[in-house]
């Protein structure tokens, strides 16, 4: 696999460079080649060779690379699980990827699981990885075998597990490592996201395909963004990764531009809408760095598409690209309903063990394609510049009109003083009774209390029918995050 | 009582103000469509069994949660009788 061989090879070349630096710590390319091939070949001992799956369970410590690459070259996929998810949901993965052998390099706390596992805690997994047979028979790994399960959340709330080959991943990196402009070797990647969330892969990954250094920042530091960013700063971060919604808490600190943060080149985002303002925020704090815009699902290894944002993408307003289908993926937009397509050579064969929801999802196209329905709508523009309009589960039905919610909240960006904006159905007996409209504001231009309120649905008034103005507007000092830091919609559509 | 009318005005017009401004024009502030107004009706029958046909009263019999509250009081005094 030509990840592993080019780790190899940055560790035999220039073994002391940083692969991975978090607050608790850091390891070098030698090192980390060197331990993970030890606890691979604890691994190989420990467990059948049968390809199951690994669940690796902790945070942002550097062993957490280290585990994910001794899974990997024992012939075991890893299933990232992060320590902020709950009981519940740590639970039920376990349950579905069916391992009683589990590694948790960050805590001894192993009992989250239940009984009946074999977790190997913090102390036992920097052992194997200093001490494991060094003999490791590293077998080439056939393309075709899985690299990791990443777990989404399901509609129903049963997770479901979606499975990225090592061609997937392969595939994506070839295009990922080019991105903004191409990544030199021995760049420097910010690592935000948890690993049980597959942003994450963009820069853990990119960055060590590209011999590069990734500085993680764990949850408690992201809490305070003076020190963060002081972390960021003394460690040169050149290439941001993170959704749109971490930027913006960021932002929301006047010391974030290029005066502090001088390395930064470009700023990669995924995972959710990136609103124009928050763009043209980013373009006006740091005028140097690019902002790459990207979109993709979990299913189709992070991301298919990328563009960047130009200064007059931002003056047109509106909605922004999310780019041009990479190399190797095909976009098509399913003509009634206008549902985005994705087919090509990083579509995963599907969910792990549930073939139903893998059969409602996937697809086979001409010459044995891989496809995966993505469930968003969008539409291309005259120059091949894929849009993204929403998603057909955020369509409803009011009154007869069908509304799009996504595009609500695009128009209420576009008022002066709004600098976010999140809009939800709400139930009346038993049915979608309208909408609710959750809102931040600049107080200095709109002001408080029922007459804001007022004037952001006049104001919407002027870009939307009356039919799509929500009839309830909320001011909130801030809106409510996901653990993956997207605008958690879920719990807003509970707010009453 | 008056609690429970307000309640009700509070789901229909979906903005607190309705409890902080007993005067405040529905129809002119955008917070009271005719559907709503119609929904309105059909909830405070549900609530108290009243019926208000929505042609028996002008809008500015009730333009305001003041009058809103005083023409359902008053109703709900003559069913009493």
């Amino acid at each position: 696999m030509e990840l592993l061989k080019r780790i190899e090879e940055t560790a035999r070349r220039d073994g002391s460079r940083s692969a991975y630096r978090s607050r608790d710590g850091e390891i070098s390319y030698r090192d980390l080649w060197e331990n993970s091939g030890r606890l691979a070949g604890y691994l190989q001992e420990k467990l059948p060779s049968d390809g199951s799956p690994l669940i690796v369970y902790g945070h942002k410590s550097f062993m957490m690379p280290v585990c994910f690459l001794a899974c990997v070259r024992s012939g075991h996929p890893y299933c990232p699980v992060d320590t902020g998810m709950t009981k519940t949901r740590i639970r039920d993965i376990a349950g579905i990827v069916g391992q009683l052998f589990i590694l948790a390099p960050e805590t001894e706390d192993t009992g989250i699981f239940g009984s009946g596992y074999e977790v190997l805690g913090q102390k036992e997994c920097f052992q194997a990885a200093q001490e494991g047979p060094k003999i490791l028979n590293c077998p080439e790994r056939n393309g075709e075998e899985s690299f990791y399960i990443i777990f989404t959340s399901g509609s129903t709330g049963k997770p479901k597990g979606v499975v990225i080959t090592c061609d997937n991943l392969e595939h994506y990196l070839q295009w990922s490592s080019g991105l903004a402009g191409g990544i030199a070797e021995g760049s420097v990647f910010l690592d935000q996201a948890p690993f049980s969330f597959d942003l994450s892969v963009m820069d853990l990954y990119t960055g060590l395909y590209t011999g590069s250094t990734v500085i993680a920042v764990d949850k408690t530091l992201q809490q305070d963004s003076l020190a963060m960013m002081a972390f960021l700063t003394a460690n040169h971060v050149e290439y941001w990764v993170s959704t749109p919604s971490f930027a913006e808490v960021c932002l929301a600190e006047p010391q974030f531009d290029e005066i502090r943060l001088k390395t930064i080149k470009a700023f990669l985002f995924c995972g959710e809408t990136l609103p124009v303002k928050t763009a043209a925020m980013l373009k006006n704090r740091f005028p140097a760095a690019k902002v790459i815009n990207t979109y993709g699902p979990t299913e189709s290894t992070v991301c298919v598409t990328a563009v960047e944002i130009t200064n007059e993408m931002i003056r047109r307003g509106g909605a922004l690209p999310v780019g041009m289908p990479k190399p190797g993926t095909k976009i098509l937009i399913q003509p009634d309903n206008q549902e985005v397509l994705i087919l090509g050579d990083t579509v995963s064969p599907g969910y792990f063990r549930d073939l139903e929801k893998t059969e409602a999802a996937f697809f086979t196209g001409y010459e044995g394609v891989c496809g995966y329905r993505t469930g968003d709508t969008g539409h291309f523009d005259e120059e091949g510049l894929l849009y993204c309009d929403g998603r057909l589960d955020r369509q409803i039905k009011l009154h007869g009109y069908r509304i799009e919610l996504d595009d609500v909240e695009t128009n209420l960006l576009k008022i002066d003083g709004v600098s976010q904006a999140a809009v939800v159905p709400f139930v009346r007996k038993g049915k979608v009774g309208g909408m609710n409209a959750f809102v931040v504001v600049d107080q200095c231009q709109i002001p408080q209390g029922f007459h804001g309120r007022k004037r952001i649905r006049e104001e919407l008034g002027k870009l939307l029918p009356s039919y799509m103005i929500p009839k309830r507007v909320i001011i909130l000092d801030e809106l409510p995050l996901t653990a993956n830091d997207k605008i958690d919609r879920k719990r807003l559509e509970r707010t009453r | 009582m008056e609690e429970r009318i307000l309640t009700i005005l509070e789901d229909i017009c979906r903005d607190p103000v309705v409890r902080e401004d007993p005067d405040i024009d529905l129809m002119e502030e955008g917070l009271m469509d005719s559907l709503d107004y119609v929904n309105f009706l059909i909830d405070i029958e549900d609530e108290f069994g009243i019926i208000i046909a929505p042609t028996e009263v002008t809008r500015e019999e009730v333009a305001t949660p003041a009058k809103i509250i005083q023409v359902v009081l008053s109703r709900l005094d003559e069913m009493e009788e």
